[in-house]
């Protein structure tokens, strides 16, 4: 066993609006950033776990971020990134 | 929930021919029971409407009161049960979202937010997460508009597990002469303005009129409180100028519902270009515009369509975006085009005349008493009572509400039996208003338990020193195709009618949320919420709920021992039993022309209605809130056990911390309106215990900070 | 009579009580200004009013800072022109970086509305005038981000400032409230406007932010 540190993402799922992504390109655009296209927001959650492997890491992250509710399978996706 | 096919048949023989894919989602959503009422009708009509002072009763999007003689008063409650089983956060957030553009679709200014919550029982992971994101959600969403959440109802059960009740309700103001009139004419032009349309949301509304399912949760709206309130302030600029003659939300239906529904109020038709819509995905199917339910849209009727560019100006101004989607005209059909191709030609009047179905409602077994242990430990008991989700304070939910926004807050959460609202006009004019609901008794009777909310209600404003003026319910229920359930549906609505009536209350407005089931098809508990309206001449002679101390206690009313259905015997019981409370309509309205006269003329420092757990929660939460001690006789409560004469939930009770110099004044002002009066114990500043005597015996002796860690449970859960 | 400006951005939402405040506690001509229209030779003074200005997206305070006012703010900073912010204000002063520190989310993570007290240290400046050294105000706080943190509360303590009594949020040092220029310029989190009538405070709280407003009143008059 050793310790991983991985990035679980929580945003709207792309069928859902995202009021705060979609104010912040809109008022960046205004500003004269034209080249932004688009802005989602999301919720990020830093772990340190303690897994077999990296594989196994962020699979337990997924399985804690859907038991305990940290995203909303109904509305939300949710990205796990294992970083170095 | 699709048409059946009696219903598709009874269109489809009217029209002669078949129904095109985009009419047939049109009269799904028309002829749900969230549009239609189709349902309960017949049955509302029972309900007390009418009053002097009653500028609007149901019918539109909210009802209307004059105030005072210069002030209109807008109010409209409504459910957003089903969306908040799904997403907590967003199906909550929403449903405020739409109260607060009801109340904007009479032209006046929203000022307040009202909630009336039933949750699960927090044991479970899963209640916890739906209870603490729903009062997120209306937080969240309230506070972005700056609309204060100043009184509310909080109720946990097991019944509401997995699907919780949530009513909000929204009040606003305006002048009686700006009230918009509703009114458009042929010719008029449709703007739509706001969020634009998209495929979230698709159907909620016959989403709202059938039992949950899995597959529903394609129809989850993100609501966008920014949005919400550049609206607002838009509006509200509009209405200034006077420039508009209808406002409406699409709401249930969307815009198919929202149109439909003004034409037939007005008696006109409309023809309506569905690829004149500002879209948020440019590929969406017409059938998908008429009926998506994407939030923060509302169509605007101008009075004068010479004065658009000055509309148009403001919509700028604000940043908001808006499009002319048709006009009404005089021939009394609704015409959809799109991309010039017909979609919908059907008469206005068959899209809002669902053929008529008559529901049968079975009356359950009547309910049986069952005693209780006779070795009750009664301070014990105190405490469980006290530490109950429902008893406890509810810091933990209305902390997260701005409930002071606006500066007109008089009586926050936790400081009076309602919230006592200032006008801030320069005078000292205001109004209370509280929510109430009570799933116990109408479990054990529907009938007296809707009508013992509305006495609830109608007390809790009157303490305060308000006068009682209007009403609105929210009936929420289980399915009316199932006559065991539609009974409760039915009972609780004759009981508001019978209470509304004889409290001379009228009931400006309403909604009924129906099929309120769990997964295998049960009802959850059935309750009606009850808002009750009070106007109050002068904000600083308000009744608060903190006493001051070293004072008597005195209290109004008779007590009975009365225990069914009450708190107690659900802690000790685990469920109710036997009859509610008698709803004791004679003395509730004696008892709230003296509460008002006892606030004019100033006789006290506190008062309290009493309500779930009896006078002991009503003490024990006084002496928290004041930081006294407090000393109680039993007897001179009731002559029956201390048990009862504690917990006992009879109805028509307020208990007074009244000035010591002012008491022989207080007793013959009670004995003039015939009411009883007891004195039953004092406040006490420098001895922090609470203590209950009976006979000579001390049958309870309880530190305050013991009274108070009992309280403050409900924040450690939620 | 003295004219005080009250900026409003998309999705403020205390501009009302605020001018009312100004109207019948300052005793002073007030108006409501949208953002994009503001500017600072024309004001005797500015208030940044509450609220949640762009819904708080991004974070508090975070895109009103962008908008073209910011440069008129600036320029009455340094012009010596009273502004008061007062929790999404004190939220946008930070962000344009004319007062220090930042607000942060609170410690519990949730929005809390309540009645708090707070004590002033080193009054000075139109706003506290009439406020005397440790004197202790009740007014209500209504935010989600209002934990206020700098790397160094020891400059910000020197200056005119604001103690929580009982910290509700997580601030460093209880900070609730922070000035520059002598308490020309001041930011607080409590709000003053919903405590300046003795009917908005319920009983075991005083209207603690009527001296504010007064005292700005007589300080236009009078100097200060």
């Amino acid at each position: 066993m050793s310790i991983y540190k991985i990035l679980l993402i929580v945003s709207y799922k792309a069928s859902a609006r995202d009021p705060e992504g979609e104010t912040i390109a809109h008022e960046l655009k205004s500003l004269g950033y034209k080249e932004v296209i688009k802005v989602r927001v999301g919720k990020a959650f830093f772990f340190d776990i303690e897994a077999k492997d990296k594989e196994e890491a962020s699979e337990k992250i997924k399985k804690i971020a859907f038991e305990t509710k940290l995203h909303n399978p109904n509305v939300h996706d949710i990205m796990v990134i294992s970083i170095v | 929930m699709p048409l059946t096919s009696f219903e598709i048949e009874y269109a489809q023989k009217v029209l002669g021919r078949k129904l095109t894919k985009e009419e047939l989602i049109l009269l799904e959503a028309e002829w749900s029971e969230h549009c239609s009422y189709k349902s309960t009708k017949e049955h509302l009509k029972k309900l007390k409407t009418i009053a002097p002072w009653v500028l609007i009763g149901p019918g539109r999007d909210a009802g209307a009161i004059k105030l005072f003689e210069d002030v209109a008063l807008v109010a409209r409650i409504e459910s957003h049960n089903h969306p908040s089983a799904v997403d907590p956060y967003n199906g909550a957030a929403t449903g405020v979202g739409g109260i607060v553009r009801d109340v904007l679709s009479l032209g006046a200014k929203p000022i307040l937010l009202v909630d009336a919550l039933y949750m699960g029982s927090l044991k479970t992971r899963h209640s916890q997460w739906l209870a603490t994101n729903i009062v997120k959600g209306i937080g969240d969403y309230g506070n972005r508009l700056g609309i204060p959440t100043a009184t509310g109802l909080t109720w946990f059960s097991k019944s509401y597990e997995k699907q919780p009740l949530v009513n909000v309700a929204c009040i606003g103001l305006t002048k009686p002469e700006r009230i918009l009139s509703g009114k458009v004419k042929p010719g008029d032009p449709i703007v739509l303005l706001g969020n634009t349309t998209g495929r979230d949301g698709f159907l909620g509304s016959s989403f709202a009129s059938k039992p949950l399912d899995e597959k529903d949760i394609a129809a989850i709206q993100v609501g966008n409180p920014f949005i919400e309130k550049l609206i607002i302030d838009a509006l509200l600029d509009a209405f200034d100028k006077n420039l508009l003659s209808h406002v409406k939300d699409l709401g249930g239906g969307g815009l198919g519902t929202a149109i439909v529904e003004t034409a037939a109020q007005n008696k006109v038709g409309v023809t309506v270009y569905l690829d004149k819509v500002h879209l948020r995905e440019p590929d969406l199917e017409p059938f998908e515009i008429l009926a998506s339910e994407s939030q923060e849209r509302m169509i605007v009727i101008p009075k004068d369509s010479n004065r658009l560019n000055e509309l148009f100006k403001i919509f700028d101004k604000y940043e908001i975006e808006y499009s002319i989607i048709g006009h009404f005209s005089s021939e009394k059909r609704v015409k959809m085009f799109f991309k010039n191709r017909s979609v919908v030609d059907i008469p206005v009047e068959l899209a809002v005349s669902p053929p008529r179905i008559s529901r049968k409602v079975s009356a359950p077994v009547s309910s049986f008493e069952v005693p209780f242990p006779t070795d009750v430990d009664i301070e014990k008991t105190l405490i469980s009572v006290l530490s109950s989700p429902r008893v406890s304070l509810k810091k933990a939910v209305y902390e997260q509400y701005d409930w002071g926004v606006g500066g007109r807050t008089v009586l926050p959460p936790g400081y009076g039996d309602s919230a006592v609202i200032w006008l801030r006009d320069g005078s000292k004019r205001g109004f209370a208003v509280s929510v109430r609901g009570n799933p116990r008794y109408v479990k054990l009777d529907p009938f007296t338990g809707a009508a013992l909310s509305l006495g609830d209600a109608y007390r809790r404003v009157s303490a305060v020193g308000a006068a009682p003026l209007a009403a609105l319910d929210n009936i929420n229920s289980g399915n009316p195709e199932k006559p065991n359930q539609h009974y409760y549906t039915v009972k609780m609505i004759e009981g508001l009618a019978y209470a509304s009536e004889i409290l001379n209350l009228p009931i400006i407005g309403g909604n009924v949320s129906l099929y309120n089931e769990d997964e295998k098809g049960s009802m959850i508990d059935p309750v009606t919420s009850i808002m009750v309206i009070g106007k109050i001449e002068n904000i600083t002679k308000a009744l608060g709920v903190v006493p001051v101390g070293d004072s008597p206690l005195v209290l109004i009313g008779k007590t009975e021992p009365e225990l069914g259905g009450s708190e107690v015997q659900e802690v000790i019981l685990g469920d109710v039993y036997g009859r509610p409370p008698v709803f004791r309509a004679d003395t509730e309205k004696k008892l709230a022309s003296f509460a008002k006269k006892v606030s004019e003329k100033e006789l006290a420092y506190a008062a309290h209605s009493v309500s779930i757990g009896g006078i002991a929660v009503t003490v024990s939460k006084m002496a928290y809130w004041g930081n006294v001690g407090i000393t109680l006789n039993s007897l001179a409560i009731c002559e029956c056990s201390p048990f009862e004469a504690l917990f006992s939930e009879s109805q028509a009770r307020i208990l007074y911390e009244v000035k010591p110099e002012s008491l022989q004044e207080f007793l013959s002002l009670a004995q003039s309106y015939k009411l009883k009066a007891s004195v039953i114990g004092h406040t006490l500043r420098n001895e922090k215990t609470i203590r209950v005597q009976h006979n000579g015996k001390e049958v309870i002796r309880l530190d305050l900070s013991k009274v108070s860690e009992s309280l403050e449970a409900l924040e450690k859960t939620l | 009579m003295s004219r005080v400006a009250i900026i409003k951005y998309p999705g403020t939402n205390c501009e009302e009580e605020t001018l009312y405040a100004i109207r019948n506690a300052s005793k002073l001509d007030g108006r409501i200004v949208w953002h994009s229209e503001f500017k600072m030779d024309e004001w005797d003074a500015i208030i940044l009013p509450g609220g949640f200005s762009y819904g708080d997206y991004g974070h508090a305070g975070l895109i009103a800072s962008w908008s073209k006012a910011s440069n008129e703010i600036e320029k009455a900073f340094e012009n010596d022109i009273p502004i008061l912010g007062i929790c999404n204000g004190f939220q946008i002063l930070t962000e344009i970086g004319i007062l220090p520190g930042n607000l942060l989310y609170n410690e519990s993570a949730k929005f809390i509305a309540r009645w708090i007290r707070v004590k002033v240290h080193n009054p000075k400046g139109p706003w506290l005038s009439l406020i005397e050294e440790g004197a202790v105000l009740s007014m209500p706080i209504a935010h989600a981000e209002g934990r206020y943190f700098t790397d160094s509360p020891e400059n910000v303590i020197k200056k005119p400032w604001m103690e929580y009594i009982e910290n509700p949020n997580g601030s460093i040092r209880s900070i609730a409230g922070v000035a520059e220029k002598d308490g020309i310029v001041l930011g607080l989190m409590p709000h003053p406007e919903r405590a300046s009538f003795p009917w908005q405070s319920p009983r075991g709280f005083e209207p603690g932010g009527r001296k504010i407003f007064e005292g700005l009143g007589v300080s236009l008059k009078r100097g200060w």
